[in-house]
């Protein structure tokens, strides 16, 4: 059956510049109706900063298919290290950068970040892929198309904002909370916690990711592992100190994908505590399938207060 | 499908005008199947997002008293589109206001072009029961930047 398209999973909106195989530079934008807008703090939406990352995946990735003619896609395997400075909010237009420091035959290797405002808010650094051939996942006339929508040569980067302008949102608007965790099996300690997630084909970003291989994009896995530790060092921080410090995700490495996971899989996520402090934790997080280690990263949070994620995060 | 139309007030004149932004995204729900070889942002979706910037303007005018509804739209041109990584610069100025209804003019501008204009849409007023006008004001003007 074919499936009905709701939602999609196209998080470039242009490629402005591109040099193929070698850098590339688009634009994200992001609207008041995103999917995936989450709240921090009540009354501030921001764009998820783990799902930002796709961004300059998706990015590097046009890079790489457009170089190698629309016969390989990337799939990524591994990601050293992800940093997060500023959250993104709705109207923001994003400015992607990826470069690609090598290309075989087989695999590849790129960074990249995300700029708002001629500020950086995410980085990415050593990136692995593999080159995976592109029409066992996506038709390639589609990739084409989307490709030929996409890049708009000479097109100008968002702009950096005069400072004379004082943006606001239009009014508060209410947020739907994402559900990344289904449940949690076992918190019953103050080190692990222990959840799954149920992976359905009726997922919405199955339609782009991939038409015809579904695959659940790692940036969702990473998001459900940070989900489950969050749950936890929160639960921390308002026992000592009262839901007035929440936990921000900071920083990911030694980020490992060992597997497609797929409809019908169920991912059994762990987080260990390793370290936890007033103004900040420190956790190892480890997913599985049917026993199979599927993904595993390190991940740091910040311990901020509304005020210090106001500053830190949020008005940058 | 959420049906917010612009995503941020750049600047406002009480009671004259306003300015705010619609981000067009890939992501967008509206942008399947218009078009499925070419997505484009449909041009009376960009009406609504004047719409909704010019009911915002009303309701500041009004001192949150009202909201307002949408019932003519005059004078309609379209010049040209939106895409995909397009930002669109919405500009309202109240043209009329009274007990019963209000009048905007509008303009729509992607990187300096004009892409759209609205002659006049017009709104009946809705009244907003005394007792809900402190929270719309809070809803209106605590939204952080």
């Amino acid at each position: 059956m074919r499936r009905a398209l709701l939602m999609r999973f196209l998080m470039i909106d242009r490629i402005c510049e591109l040099e193929l195989g070698t850098r590339a530079r688009g634009i994200k934008n992001i609207t008041l109706n995103d999917d995936f807008l989450e709240e921090f703090f009540p009354g501030m939406p921001v764009f998820s900063p783990v799902i930002a990352a796709e961004a300059a995946a998706q990015l590097v990735s046009w890079a790489i298919i457009a170089a190698r003619d629309f016969s390989v896609k990337p799939v990524i395997t591994v990601v050293d290290s992800y940093q997060c400075t500023g959250h993104i909010r709705p109207g923001d237009q994003i400015e992607v950068r990826g470069a690609i420091d090598s290309l075989s035959e087989e695999s590849g290797l790129a960074h990249g970040s995300l700029l708002v405002g001629g500020k950086p808010v995410l980085e990415i650094q050593h990136a692995v892929c593999y080159l995976y051939p592109l029409a066992e996942l996506d038709p390639p006339e589609r990739a084409r198309l989307q490709f030929k929508n996409l890049y708009v040569p000479g097109a100008p980067l968002p702009e950096v904002p005069s400072t004379s302008d004082t943006p606001q949102a239009r009014e508060q608007v209410p947020v739907r909370p994402l559900h990344w965790i289904d449940r949690i099996l076992d918190q019953s300690t103050d080190t692990h916690i222990t959840g799954i997630k149920n992976v359905t084909a009726t997922e919405d970003y199955f339609n782009d990711h991939f038409p015809h291989k579904p695959v659940l994009p790692g940036v969702i896995i990473i998001q459900c592992m940070v989900s489950l530790a969050k749950h936890l060092a929160d639960r921390l921080l308002a026992q000592s100190s009262g839901h007035e410090r929440r936990a921000v995700l900071h920083r990911s490495d030694k980020i490992k994908f060992r597997m497609f996971v797929q409809p019908g899989d169920q991912l059994l996520m762990q987080a260990k505590l390793n370290q936890f402090a007033d103004d900040r934790s420190l956790f190892t997080a480890q997913a599985s399938v049917s026993g199979k280690n599927a993904a595993s990263l390190r991940l740091e949070f910040d311990h901020v207060s509304r005020d210090e994620y106001l500053q830190r995060y949020y008005d940058l | 499908m959420r049906f917010f139309l612009f995503d941020r007030i750049i600047s406002s004149v009480p009671g004259k005008e306003a300015t705010g932004i619609k981000n067009v995204a890939a992501q967008e729900e509206f942008l399947i199947g218009h078009y499925p070889r070419r997505p484009v942002m449909p041009a009376p979706l960009i009406i609504e997002s004047l719409a909704q910037l010019g009911g915002w303007a009303v309701t500041v005018a009004t001192q949150y008293a009202s909201l307002a509804l949408m019932v003519k739209v005059n004078d309609l041109k379209v010049y040209g589109s939106a895409v995909p990584g397009d930002q669109i610069l919405l500009h309202v100025v109240l043209q009329n206001i009274n007990d019963f209804g209000a009048v905007i003019s509008g303009t729509a501008q992607v990187a300096g072009t004009e892409i759209l204009t609205v002659g006049s849409i017009t709104y009946v007023l809705y009244t907003v029961p005394p007792e809900e006008r402190k929270s719309l004001r809070q809803r209106y003007t605590s939204a952080a930047p």
